[in-house]
């Protein structure tokens, strides 16, 4: 009997990160800041009957803080990044215990998204605990426009009636565009 | 020469772009095999998510000291199952079972001691006919100027122009027989739809209880169910549901619903049960198994998990059985006639809502 577990993402976040001239070089800076990162992942066990959706749904507040130093590789200009977030607040919308629905669902009879997104809780570094690295080189291209390879690592334990860790490895190819 | 981005712009471009991706969820297929740990992860889940250990006095510890020491980390897959399904059965639960691929476990128990009620070959024969309708998945028949519908699975979809025809078809009627013997549940929302055409008004018919956490007593305070008519028209004339000991799940739903309107009598025997919603769950050998995972109560706090009492107990007669009668649809559509019989020499309506409901009929044929 083979699982099948289907899963969706979807994720959005806004990072402000402003140099740091003290702690910057000419060949290293330095950025730190804060993001607002929201996620919204659901799970859903195909050979389950009664027992789906499993969704997700968090809105961090995150500190972030990065290194960017230049190289020079085959005579092109590449900048290496290194970074990292820790999420101090958080707020999460799950399932109750054991049914397929959260609690402000199960009150209202209703399987409404918004009753789900207010049935989370707050919590703080002793409930959420999350944390992200991520490594990268960019190219900045003549036109001012960059290209990107990122590698991202994510692991994070929501400590709750009904606990749950996981952790992502993403590989990330990004354009930038010089507006 | 090209600067670094001292400024934060390209920063948040970079990381307030709304990203999709493409993700595999990395989840072994078949976490451990090892006996042990699937042993532990069964009792573990159930003894923090199954609902009625209070209700069915079961010492979960208790168990688990008796059927643990019969598995080690050798034990073979098929006598692993053998001795899940057997801790399983203490539950005498419908809605607990156990599903490998070579064998799936359920205890049948709840039903086989009791009699059948029950014979489908002579309600096909001698009740349906030939002449015998199918409304979608509702079996049903005119007998008596009554109305017999016989819903074989709740598992099978009543759509609602099925159950707009019917309805509107039976309005003229003296009553209807709802036949849910030997109907073994299926789909929730199919009893709703069902039960929803012959409310009357909207009225409490259950409380649900979920559960908040591990412990066995730990559930979320009881969240009212109420049934609301619903369609363009509804019967609320006489009614007669029947129902058996294998009448259960979404079936023991409906009874319960129906039991709440004042112009339903329950008849037969017992139902089965099933009160609670079965949830599902995985086992890191990739075995399934599911448990009942909530409660459900009737308005009076009466727990339904072992089913709901009639109000005419009686049962099928073999003597009627073999000269092909059905003496318990016999005796509603009996029940039905006398209803109707006193209603008229009381000199009330005849029958109750009968004006409302060919009024409705009639608005019904008359829709574009």
């Amino acid at each position: 009997m083979q699982a099948r577990v289907k899963h969706y993402s979807h994720e959005f976040s806004i990072v402000h990160q402003p140099l740091i001239g003290a702690w910057s070089t000419p060949g290293r800076r330095v950025y730190a800041g804060a993001g607002w990162r929201n996620s919204f992942f659901l799970n859903t066990h195909q050979l389950y009957r009664n027992s789906n959706p499993h969704p997700v749904m968090l809105s961090e507040l995150e500190l972030n803080v990065g290194l960017v130093h230049q190289l020079g590789i085959f005579g092109k200009t590449l900048f290496w990044e290194k970074g990292g977030s820790f999420t101090p607040l958080a707020y999460a919308a799950r399932n109750t215990f054991s049914y397929p629905l959260s609690d402000a669902q199960i009150r209202a009879n209703n399987q409404g998204f918004y009753n789900f997104l207010r049935s989370g809780n707050v919590y703080g570094p002793g409930g959420y605990r999350s944390a992200t690295l991520h490594t990268g080189l960019m190219r900045i291209l003549e036109n001012g426009n960059a290209l990107r390879m990122d590698y991202h690592w994510g692991g994070h334990s929501l400590a709750d009636v009904n606990p749950v860790q996981w952790a992502r490895h993403q590989l990330w190819l990004s354009i930038l565009f010089n507006f | 020469m090209p600067q670094v981005p001292g400024k934060s712009a390209l920063f948040i471009l970079l990381t307030s772009l709304i990203s999709f991706s493409c993700e595999k969820a990395f989840l072994d297929d078949r976490a451990s095999d090892d006996p042990v740990a699937n042993f532990d992860y069964l009792w573990k889940t159930l003894d923090e998510k199954y609902v009625y250990f209070h209700y069915k006095e079961i010492d979960w510890d208790e168990i688990y000291r008796e059927f643990r020491p019969q598995i080690d980390h050798q034990t073979h897959e098929k006598e692993l199952f053998r001795v899940m399904a057997d801790m399983l059965f203490r539950f005498r639960d419908g809605h607990v079972n156990l599903y490998a691929p070579f064998e799936t476990s359920r205890n049948f128990l709840w039903y086989m001691e009791h009699p059948a009620n029950f014979n489908y070959n002579n309600i096909r024969r001698y009740y349906l006919g030939e002449e015998a309708r199918h409304t979608g998945p509702l079996a049903n028949a005119i007998i008596d100027s009554v109305g017999y519908v016989y819903y074989q699975s709740f598992g099978h979809d009543i759509r609602e122009p099925d159950i707009d025809y019917l309805i509107s078809d039976f309005a003229g009627l003296k009553g209807i027989v709802i036949d849910v013997r030997s109907n073994g549940g299926g789909s929730s929302r199919n009893s709703r739809i069902l039960a929803s055409r012959f409310a009357d008004r909207k009225r409490l018919v259950a409380k649900h209880l979920y559960k908040r956490g591990p412990a066995h007593d730990d559930f979320f305070d009881p969240v009212d169910q109420y049934l609301e008519p619903a369609g363009p028209l509804q019967f609320t004339g006489p009614v007669v549901v029947l129902m058996n000991r294998y009448s259960f799940s979404a079936s023991n739903d409906f009874i319960l619903k129906m039991q709440s309107l004042p112009h339903v009598t329950l008849m037969g025997d017992h139902s089965g049960g099933g009160g609670g919603i079965p949830l599902d769950n995985e086992l890191p050998n990739g075995w399934l198994f599911r448990f009942s995972g909530t409660k459900t109560l009737a308005p009076d706090g009466f727990n339904v998990e072992h089913g709901i009492a009639p109000d005419v107990r009686i049962n099928l007669h073999g003597s009627a059985e073999a000269l092909g009668r059905d003496n318990i649809i016999d005796s509603a559509i009996k029940l039905i006639s006398e209803k109707a019989e006193t209603a008229a020499n009381s000199g009330e309506s005849p029958l109750p809502g009968k004006t409302t409901q060919i009024q409705a009929r009639d608005a019904f044929f008359q829709r574009p």
